[in-house]
């Protein structure tokens, strides 16, 4: 198989796995967060996979903020810097 | 690094890897969570060989904000693991081994997660950089590691540490 590049995942689609991860585990990001990602109870491999994921859904919703301004669309949208807007913009 | 510098280096490399006959890869596959080129990035690797063994490479590029401005586009490689074992046969959508360490235990890991870098060797687990000589466990690419998975399966008994020059003390 050739080297193959994947289409970028949505916004949706990083929620929904952060919303798995957070099932699975009966944690919440914030909580997860919160311990640096080190706690006992969640697999190494998916740990790597859940912060991986929390970088993506800030750094898509940094995106949607600067696209934001530079339209001027009237909607605003948070700029996610830190483990509580991680947490609002789940609880959204 | 730059995701396109990266792609062009993983097609590189890939392009000059030579695998053993009867190996089935799936990807590399990369994955901009922008288009077409910011990190962070991801890239998922699997080559499966014909006797039940297999290797798979995951890398997380995080965006580098240490040292250069946002908009530079520039990624580190912040988490990663090299994993060869045997193959549970149980797969996700992608056709990748489902994780059961329990059952499938890795034969050689290379891994820098949460716990910082360390390596899976001879049945230990989490051998941190402290105890190995020799080799600089965050430096390692996924080059490296199937060139030392190709070397070990080519001549029986030869070993990763041999392999690789490190020493686990």
């Amino acid at each position: 198989m050739p080297v193959t590049q994947l289409a970028p995942p949505t916004l949706d689609e990083i929620v929904d796995d952060l919303k798995k991860f957070e099932k699975k585990y009966h944690i919440s990001t914030v909580d997860f967060l919160a311990e640096d990602g080190l706690t006992d109870a969640v697999d190494d491999d998916d740990a790597t996979e859940w912060l991986y994921r929390v970088e993506q859904f800030r750094m898509l919703q940094q995106g949607q903020h600067a696209r934001s301004s530079r339209t001027e669309r009237a909607t605003s949208v948070s700029i996610c810097t830190n483990v509580n807007d991680v947490m609002e913009q789940l609880a959204a | 690094m730059h995701y396109l510098d990266y792609v062009s280096w993983l097609l590189a490399e890939h392009g000059r890897l030579v695998l053993e006959t009867g190996t089935v890869e799936v990807g590399p596959l990369h994955n901009p969570t922008f288009a077409p080129s910011s990190p962070p990035w991801n890239m998922d690797w699997l080559v499966k060989f014909h006797d039940s063994h297999h290797v798979q490479i995951k890398e997380r590029w995080f965006p580098e904000t240490r040292v250069v401005p946002r908009g530079a586009n520039v990624g580190y490689r912040k988490h990663f693991s090299f994993h060869y074992g045997t193959t549970n046969p149980a797969v996700d959508v992608r056709g990748f081994p489902l994780r059961d360490p329990r059952n499938f235990p890795p034969i050689f890991r290379i891994d820098c997660d949460r716990h910082g870098p360390h390596i899976h060797f001879h049945g230990n687990s989490h051998i941190t950089q402290n105890r190995v000589q020799g080799l600089t466990i965050k430096n390692v690419d996924p080059f490296d590691f199937m060139k030392a998975v190709n070397e070990h399966r080519a001549n029986a008994g030869k070993d990763f540490d041999a392999i690789m020059g490190f020493k686990v003390v």
